[in-house]
């Protein structure tokens, strides 16, 4: 006697508990935990689902930070072997030894504890974590489901409810036509950062800020680096005058550029990578090898298994989600932030939307300057910029003035032995308000925070120049690039 | 809000007693100020009076009407931007055709008395041919009402100006700039208007308001400049919506989709999960045995019988087969799994009724208890795929067909 009984007719069985909350983050970077922390923080009961298994995105943990690591451990290396003869100290450099494991160590070292502080903070803050897969049953509903393999992931679907919805789920590595990357021999940004040694030859498709800072990481530690660029410039949206710079710089540390330059195929054979580049100008192709090749053109939206496009979300054609200017979608309490939607793919970008979307939640206004994002570049020298680039406002037709101050000429630069690159500020020619900075030198990265300040709040170069700057620093560069904007500089 | 610039020079008053409201010490400080006719618009040139809503000798605050004003396109109320005190009319009710710009009344400040103060009368003609040389400057400081509006015309009409903050610290180039034209900062705050955030005085405004550079470049430097604060939104290419899915499915099913590639379109794939309660005395395979001749049957029925009733007097078989095609040609491929749940199914249900019984109205509740009842059960989990051929139009209909079929069937 068999009986079949039929108790749910239910077109996913799964869900099988539920919960509710004021506020569900999907995606735990930059753009998710600052836009979770923040929520919790403005009395949200808040959830941040992640499916990384480690909070903090990308950028803490194939990007900024681990690369930084990496960044500077290479250049102390570089500079004990070769900086240190003229400064009086003696080096016997066949005891200098690299030891590879344990710079790799270090850095994971230090994302475990990054991407672990984060996850301190969400308890700190209240934030509810999922560690799942977060799809949308619907524009009210999200499932979180276990990702096989994951320590602490849900143990069974979770179904949450919510008032309000942030997307943060990022980016990935734009792959390249026709390339595999097999993250051994073709590596994307997030092999370059786990190699098992140092290259012999390094080839990078792509002269961006990854393929820049990667290639300098292994030319310091020995690798014999070249760089393809499709453009004929290299550092993609960098003022033309810094990038040529850097071209020059770069090269005196021992790169190859290639410039309009592309790469019609990339093969893997054993333990070497054979590619064919092909001269866009001229047509001539060759055929080269490499170690290690990494593949870096970029990154592209992330939106896969979210279930965006099943509840109506739009995307453009380059597959980021549409939003309006309050980071909404179609839905007003789903708004999107960070790389997965519009403007630059940068961390920090991604935390100020993340903020100003749950602020607009809260309160119906959030705040971001697009015309004052900074970009940095870790390479030595740094380079840094924020505002408009000179090629941007001959675009647009505005006439501007000039400051410039070489660090050859800044007392700091020179009594460090430090002294490549310059300050650029440029300015509307009648306010002297100014319009952008482009910094190339030491601790670039961190000069540029001048400049941001100054531009959000309008400053001329004047009120820079006459804001009393300590002497010797770096930073006097840029007082004095200012005051050679409007007026003169006192030392150079 | 309607903020009225007063525009108040240093040059064409006398300082006629000690104040201590001088603040900056190269800043003069008036006693009493003209009032001047105020743009309504940054189109506005001339303008009529209506009538004066407050009376001579009588105070005002920040806010209250002190005049109505009507330009060739509405009538305005002009509100007082700060406290004060009518000390004189020079223009009366009804008053037509006043420049933008021409002084059209004194004004005092509040506690001021006014038989001791010493109307000035001439002094201010020189001055006002100054202003009607750089008229545009005042045209563009005032703000017009909301009623107003009549922005159409206005070149610059993208930029909105904020009459300066008065509690911020001055930028040190401001600062200085002021200085050296002796203005106090009284004097910056309510006469000059204000390009930066939050009602910041930047360099450019004081230079503008000096007459060192054209306003026009102010205005186009500020409008550039804020345009490029918002993300650029325009030219959103949307992608299709089917591109789009048919992207993401070959993204996830890339290997069903190779083995289908005859196939152009993606086939539809229906899933279904149903749960079975068995009595305990079934095992798995007698169950499966069961369940396998069942679903058979279902198959073979939903693709013999017709989609139309079969009852009708206008079904005619013949005619039905007739114009269906390839009649038997699978519609659908199904294929099933049979997962035993957790024998104590109550743990996994859960006591509450959760969302998906809340909406759809269903009573789990009374089926739990009914479970309970009948204590040696086991709880089996069928889970039923049926990929949906797209070569018949009525493929979809007869699939879902099945599935209906086998949900809705009891076996004893």
């Amino acid at each position: 006697m068999l009986r079949v009984n039929l108790l749910l007719q239910r077109q996913s069985f799964r869900f099988l508990s539920s919960q509710s909350h004021d506020l569900v983050v999907i995606g735990g970077g930059p753009a998710g935990y600052f836009a979770a922390i923040k929520g919790a923080q403005l009395g949200f009961n808040t959830a941040c689902i992640e499916k990384r298994g480690k909070l903090g995105g990308t950028c803490l943990n194939v990007g900024c930070i681990p690369s930084k690591a990496l960044l500077n451990n290479s250049l102390m290396y570089d500079q004990i072997l070769n900086d240190t003869q003229k400064r009086g100290i003696v080096v016997d450099k066949k005891n200098v030894n690299l030891d590879f494991d344990g710079l790799m160590k270090y850095k994971d070292k230090v994302v475990s504890q990054l991407t672990g502080g984060v996850e301190m903070l969400f308890k700190k803050y209240g934030v509810t974590y999922y560690k799942g897969d977060g799809e949308f049953l619907n524009e009210n509903e999200v499932v979180v489901k276990p990702v096989d393999g994951l320590e602490g992931t849900v143990k069974e679907n979770i179904n949450l409810q919510a008032k309000n919805f942030v997307i943060a789920t990022g980016s990935e590595v734009t792959p390249f036509p026709g390339i595999t990357i097999d993250e051994e021999r073709i590596v994307s940004s997030t092999g370059a950062l786990s190699l098992k040694e140092v290259p012999k030859r390094l080839a990078i498709i792509g002269a961006g800020i990854i393929g820049l800072e990667m290639g300098s990481v292994y030319n310091r530690l020995g690798s014999e680096v070249t760089v393809m660029e499709y453009q004929d410039k290299i550092g993609s949206s960098m003022d033309d005058e810094v990038a040529a710079t850097m071209s020059k710089v770069l090269k005196k540390q021992g790169f190859n550029f290639k410039t309009n330059a592309k790469v019609v195929s990339a093969t893997r054979s054993g333990d070497v990578v054979d590619f064919t580049v092909e001269n866009t100008k001229t047509g001539k192709q060759e055929t080269l090898q490499a170690d290690v090749l990494l593949v870096a053109i970029g990154r592209r939206p992330y939106i896969q298994g979210l279930g965006a496009e099943k509840i109506g979300l739009e995307v453009d054609e380059s597959g980021r989600l549409v939003i309006d200017n309050q980071y909404n979608t179609k839905f007003p309490h789903i708004k999107v932030a960070g790389d997965v939607t519009f403007g630059p793919m940068l961390a920090h970008k991604a935390e100020e939307e993340g903020f100003a979307a749950v602020e607009l939640f809260k309160t119906g206004h959030g705040h971001v300057n697009y015309n004052n994002i900074p970009s940095v570049m870790y390479t030595h020298p740094e380079v840094a910029w924020t505002g408009k680039n000179e090629k941007e406002l001959k675009r647009d037709d505005i006439n501007y003035k000039v400051g410039k101050f070489p660090f050859i000429a800044n007392s700091r630069a020179k009594t460090n032995m430090d002294t490549e690159g310059f300050v650029k500020i440029l300015i509307d020619a009648e306010t002297e308000r100014i319009l952008g900075a482009h910094i190339v030198g030491p601790n670039a990265g961190e000069m540029i925070a001048e400049a941001c300040l100054a531009l959000e709040y309008g400053a001329s170069a004047e009120d820079i120049a006459r804001v009393c700057h300590a002497h010797p620093t770096l930073s006097e560069a840029f007082k004095e690039a200012s005051m050679a904007a409007y007026s003169q500089p006192i030392n150079f | 809000m309607l903020g009225i610039n007063l525009v108040r020079t240093a040059a064409r008053l006398v300082l006629k007693r000690n104040s201590a409201r001088c603040l900056h010490n190269s800043a003069k400080v008036w006693d009493i100020q003209p009032f001047l006719m105020p743009a309504m618009s940054p189109t506005m040139e001339k303008g009529g009076i209506v009538s004066w809503k407050v009376e001579v000798g009588n105070t005002f605050s920040a806010g209250d009407v002190l005049l109505e004003v009507e330009t060739d396109k509405a009538q305005i109320d002009v509100e007082a931007q700060d406290d004060g005190k009518l000390a004189k009319i020079l223009r009366k009710d009804g008053s037509k055709d006043i420049s933008v710009g021409e002084t059209i009344a004194f004004i005092a400040e509040p506690n001021d008395d006014l038989s001791t103060l010493e109307i000035p009368e001439i002094a201010q003609d020189k001055r006002e041919k100054a202003h009607a040389s750089s008229g545009k400057k005042d045209e563009l400081q005032a703000k017009s009402s909301p009623q107003a509006t009549p922005t159409k015309g206005a070149k610059r009409s993208a930029v909105k100006l904020h009459t300066a903050n008065p509690n911020q610290t001055l930028l040190p180039s401001v600062s200085l700039l002021l200085a050296e034209n002796n203005l106090s900062k009284e004097d910056a705050f309510n006469n000059i208007e204000a390009t930066g955030l939050n009602g910041r005085l930047l360099k450019g405004d004081v230079l503008a308001y000096l007459g060192r550079i054209d306003n026009e470049n102010l205005l186009g430097i500020t409008e550039y400049i804020r345009n490029s604060e918002s993300l650029d939104l325009s030219n959103i290419k949307v992608k299709p919506r089917q591109a789009m899915e048919t992207q993401e499915i070959s993204k996830e099913k890339v290997e069903e989709t190779k083995k289908e590639a005859a196939i152009k379109k993606a086939p539809l794939i229906l899933n279904e999960e149903i749960i079975l309660t068995v009595p305990s005395e079934v095992n798995e395979l007698k169950l499966s045995k069961s369940l396998r001749s069942f679903i058979d049957e279902a198959y073979h029925y939903t693709h013999r019988a017709s989609l139309e009733n079969e009852q009708s007097n206008y079904f005619d078989a013949i005619f039905d087969e007739l114009t269906t095609p390839n009649l038997r040609a699978p519609r659908f491929k199904y294929s099933y799994d049979i997962i035993p749940l957790n024998t104590n199914s109550n743990n996994m249900m859960g006591e509450e009724d959760d969302i998906f019984d809340i909406l759809s109205s269903r009573k789990r509740r009374a089926s739990v208890e009914s479970r309970r009842n009948n204590e040696k059960t086991n709880d089996y989990l069928l889970n039923l795929r049926v990929a949906v051929s797209n070569r018949f139009l009525d493929s979809e209909k007869k699939a879902s067909r099945f599935i209906e079929y086998i949900k809705q069937v009891e076996i004893f």
